[in-house]
């Protein structure tokens, strides 16, 4: 082992290999043994619920993409986007319904997350300021 | 022996001030609130509360986070009987036995040997865990970096062998855990490792991000893409309470799934896991009546459920004494400390005795809590698990959100969990266990850290982890442990272990 040897790259290297290896016998046994189908990848499912997670990171703080700049628009703007955006990947999902829903659970989020337990998730800087 | 009290005795005043008892209430309550929630588990659980607890000191926030984890377990278990759906693999055995008295209208007294059977099983495992804590931690302090680093890999070792299915996909998960420990800035050197010059990555990925992904966001596309006939329990839900007759029934059961579920959860490894599929298999051999189990069968109830939280609390041991989480649970646990500013190891219990013994002495009180606070509220829980799963998960993503986010007040995070998320699901959907992945990510750090430690005493000589008698030993166990699990005849018993049931 070289002087080299214990330093920031010996261990991702070793893992990246023993990764590789495992890859490889992995592959090999399933020439063996093709198992079962992965069945139904439900795409139309997850893109939803992925789009909502990337609307609430996009506007609970502001962010800027090129030359789009979105303010700065807290919980109020957040949590209802997420929500409305992610449940309707139910197959069974009502738009009514949902919206109701989004206003109770986003009043309750902001009563809990920020009056109640104190943390420091801004909630409309648009109309409060904070 | 004296000892012991004395420990739990100032345990007890500290987890018994009004502020913590609160804090404990409070735990358990939403863990049970959440927990219940068909197709959420305890990891996921915790994963979802983690920011409730992040305004509060060190000793409560843990207080609170151990409430709702046994809140969470508990949880789990309601759903399994009413619903059969096991919130996660420990739930699995209790769901067979117990979704069939619910079917026969005895609903109630599976929920109540439960309740009753975890409450005595976590009695006793406070006791195991308070008289083991200290020979435990002064071991730990024996241990040198070499034995250590043996040990986690032993820890590992076993963590697969434990691990249902594919042995090759188990060791690529742990890994692939471990190399994503690595992101970030070394600590040494302060060298940028696989940060792709992404900002988001240089101070590493944070556990809660991918445990929230992988068992958050991971469970609802599987939830989604695979809608669950809910099978609500329509019967009377009965008497919860047994009658002195159906409590002598069911005592030995409770005491043996203690007793095996208490030992397992030691086990680096998660062998917690285990608990709850011994006590069924030694019951069953022990039954007079062993064609009733799988028919509704009360002592496979009582008794794979005290296995359950024996297991779920014994688990800490290893936690609190060495510092290595011997499950995804208790990695979140891990994490949390990390947050609070406490470096879990043996260390802890002397420098911060009121946090240990506060700890400790909280989960009996937790438990106790979940006897008063269940029962009577077993109304609303079925009342919770009639919400349909269309409000359900919009709700889990949304608080997710606002969790990851509050972590470090990073809008980054937040976009990073999306996309964890996609590969958590990729991995289910292959076959790939998210446990060894969380398991492998958590200790990765330590065990780098361990490595080069030794590898800088020794003078860069390899052979150093086989000269201490220490180390050598452990690492013959974990691979005798190996070759067995690779064993023919081994790998068709291990499938039977987890399919008998």
């Amino acid at each position: 082992m070289t002087s080299d040897g214990v330093g920031s790259g010996l261990m991702p290297r070793i893992l990246s290999l023993m990764i590789v290896a495992l890859g490889i016998l992995q592959i090999a046994f399933s020439f063996k043994d093709p198992g079962p189908s992965t069945g139904h990848w439900a795409i139309r499912e997850t893109i939803p619920v992925v789009l909502g997670v990337i609307l609430f990171a996009i506007t609970i703080r502001g962010y800027h993409i090129g030359p789009i700049a979105i303010p700065n628009l807290g919980m109020a703007v957040a949590c209802p986007l997420a929500i409305i955006a992610s449940g309707l990947a139910a197959r069974d999902s009502r738009l009514p319904e949902l919206l109701v829903f989004a206003v109770v659970l986003t009043t309750f989020c902001i009563g809990l997350f920020r009056y109640a337990l104190g943390l420091s998730v801004p909630v409309a800087p648009w109309l409060l300021g904070y | 022996m004296f000892d012991v009290f004395t420990n739990l005795g100032l345990g007890l005043s500290v987890a018994l001030t009004l502020n913590n008892v609160a804090l404990c209430f409070i735990g358990c309550l939403i863990g049970t609130l959440v927990g219940v929630l068909p197709g959420v588990g305890p990891v996921a659980t915790i994963a979802i509360l983690l920011p409730v607890t992040l305004s509060l000191d060190p000793t409560g926030s843990l207080i609170m986070l151990a409430g709702i984890y046994y809140g969470a377990q508990y949880g789990g278990s309601t759903t399994a009987i009413l619903v059969n759906i096991p919130g996660e693999a420990t739930a699995v055995v209790t769901a067979i036995d117990g979704h069939k008295m619910a079917q026969k209208g005895q609903a109630g007294l599976a929920l109540g040997l439960a309740a009753i059977g975890s409450f005595i099983a976590g009695t006793i495992a406070t006791i195991v865990i308070a008289a083991l804590g200290v020979p435990m931690t002064r071991m730990g302090l024996l241990f040198g970096p070499a034995e250590y680093f043996s040990l986690m890999i032993m820890g590992l070792v076993l963590a697969v062998v434990l691990a249902r299915g594919s042995l090759i996909k188990a060791i690529a998960m742990i890994v692939v855990g471990i190399l994503l420990s690595c992101v970030g800035s070394d600590m040494e050197t302060g060298r940028e490792r696989m940060t792709f010059d992404l900002g988001m990555l240089h101070d590493g990925i944070e556990f809660v991000v991918l445990a929230m992904c992988i068992f958050g966001f991971g469970e609802i596309f599987k939830n989604l893409a695979d809608p669950e006939t809910r099978d609500v329990v329509r019967n009377q839900i009965g008497r919860l309470w047994p009658t002195l007759g159906e409590l002598r029934e069911n005592l030995a059961p409770i005491l043996r799934g203690t007793f095996l579920g208490s030992i397992l959860g030691v086990l680096p490894g998660n062998g917690a896991i285990l608990g709850p599929f011994a006590s069924y298999a030694v019951e069953k051999r022990l039954s007079k009546r062993s064609q009733d189990f799988g028919h509704g069968a009360p002592a496979a109830v009582a008794g794979p459920e005290s296995a359950n939280n024996a297991g779920a609390q014994t688990s800490f041991i290893p936690l609190l004494t060495l510092g290595l989480p011997p499950n995804a649970v208790m990695a979140l646990m891990v994490g949390a400390m990390m947050i609070q500013g406490i470096v879990p190891g043996p260390q802890v219990i002397e420098r911060n005795p009121e946090l240990f013994w506060g700890l400790v002495a909280s989960m009996w009180i937790g438990n106790l809590m979940l006897v008063i606070i269940n029962l009577p509220l077993i109304g609303l829980w079925v009342k919770l698990l009639r919400v349909p799963y269309r409000l359900l998960f919009p709700a889990i993503v949304c608080f997710c959100c606002i969790g990851l986010y509050s972590i470090a007040n990073d809008a980054a995070q937040v976009m990073m969990a999306a996309l964890f998320g996609f590969v958590g699901y990729a991995l289910y959907k292959l076959d790939f266990e998210a446990a060894p992945l969380a398991l492998g990510f958590v200790l990765g750090r330590l065990l780098e850290e361990k490595l080069r430690q030794s590898l800088i005493i020794s003078d860069g000589n390899p052979l150093t982890f086989l000269q201490s008698p220490l180390s050598a030993t452990l690492l013959a166990v974990g691979m005798i442990a190996l070759i067995v699990a690779i064993s023919p005849s081994m790998r068709r018993g291990r499938e039977d272990v987890f399919k008998d049931s």
